[in-house]
């Protein structure tokens, strides 16, 4: 706790000195200066040397209301995101336990307060990391994982019968 | 003895409504005996009068400029000095620019005495060049992820701003709608500063 104070002190500090010397700095006067003259500012041949070529960035483009909409959208799906990588895990890890060490994977399943605790974990994970999925991903990832865990516990189940009927 | 000081690129940074303009009227404009704001938009800083392009050379006081083409940019780097040139919603046209004058805004506006304030409503719209010779950045909220540029910009400036977009946003959503931090980018000037300070207590 304390720890968090001192930090939160250095961080107030550090914005207090650099804007009160942004703000000294506007009562300085600037250093000596030429005055242009017309023709001999912008001589291409200055160029040459300094390797400044034209700069490719974003330029600004209208916001829409698709982009609005787009952004929310995203912003919104966090919840349902975290709450379908729950319950795909819910899914996966007991298949999987079941797979390797042969254990009743009813017995692995997450209950109701184990959840709510994944997805207050995965929540804050999403948000702190910017994780942004469109539908169209969550939809996607979602139904090959379901489909991948679904396809490899029919093969393991498959192939334990077969054993069953050679013995 | 008044202190010295090199001329700066100040990038002001912040979605609309944040309180960029009123900023810089009270903090930028009212410091300078010389300035002129470059604009695209005709409707913005109705209460400057409007410079003309042969005015320019002999101009004193506070003006605006509407921007109706690179040439503007252009004309203003020969004739106007000694003063601040606020370049408001300036990625409206900076990519419209020749290298030169880029050149002009980065480098020679230190030749000619000029601040350089380049307003934009978000920080990836900013030229990443722009980082490499800006002086201060002026953040107030924005809502955009800037992650795009963490491999453009030294890292300890990314986290700089990366922290302080963070706390800004939380101070808005606190009720403080205008709060803005000031970024310190050319840490040569806090050491010139206090050079400067030092002599001048001699």
């Amino acid at each position: 706790m304390k720890k968090t104070t001192v930090m939160e002190n250095k961080a107030s500090e550090k914005v207090v000195d650099d804007a009160s010397l942004w703000f000294d700095s506007r009562q300085m006067e600037i250093q000596d200066y030429e005055i242009p003259e017309d023709d001999d500012f912008l001589n291409i041949s200055d160029l040459e040397n300094e390797d400044l070529e034209k700069e490719e960035f974003e330029p600004e483009k209208p916001i829409t209301k698709k982009d609005i909409l787009q952004n929310l959208n995203r912003i919104e799906l966090r919840e349902p995101t975290a709450r379908l990588i729950i319950s795909l895990m819910d899914v996966v890890f007991p298949l999987l336990f079941f797979a390797f060490f042969k254990v009743d994977k009813n017995l692995c399943r997450l209950d109701k307060e184990e959840k709510q605790i994944l997805l207050d974990a995965w929540c804050q994970y999403l948000a702190t990391k910017e994780v942004e999925m469109s539908p169209g991903m969550v939809l996607l990832s979602s139904m090959l994982t379901i489909y991948t865990a679904k396809l490899g516990m029919a093969k393991l189940l498959t192939k334990k019968d077969n054993d069953d009927d050679e013995a | 003895m008044t202190m010295k000081r090199k001329t700066e690129l100040n990038l002001v940074v912040g979605v609309n409504g944040t309180g960029k303009t009123t900023f810089l009227e009270k903090e930028v404009l009212s410091k300078y005996k010389k300035a002129l704001v470059l604009t695209p938009d005709n409707s913005e800083w109705k209460t400057l009068p409007v410079v003309r392009a042969d005015e320019l050379k002999f101009f004193n006081g506070i003006g605006k400029m509407i921007y109706t083409g690179p040439e503007i940019l252009t004309t203003i780097s020969r004739r106007f000095y000694g003063g601040a040139l606020i370049l408001d919603d300036a990625l409206a046209y900076l990519n419209e620019q020749t290298p030169a004058t880029m050149q002009y805004i980065y480098i020679r506006r230190r030749q000619f005495g000029i601040d350089i304030y380049l307003v934009a409503h978000g920080l990836r719209q900013i030229p990443p060049k722009a980082f490499s010779f800006a002086s201060w950045l002026i953040l107030f909220n924005t809502v955009e992820n800037f992650s795009s540029r963490k491999k453009e910009i030294i890292p300890s400036l990314y986290d700089s701003i990366i922290e302080s977009q963070q706390r800004i946003r939380n101070r808005v959503l606190n009720g403080e709608p205008y709060y803005k931090e000031y970024i310190l980018i050319d840490s040569q000037i806090k050491s010139l500063y206090a050079k400067g300070k030092g002599e001048a207590n001699r």
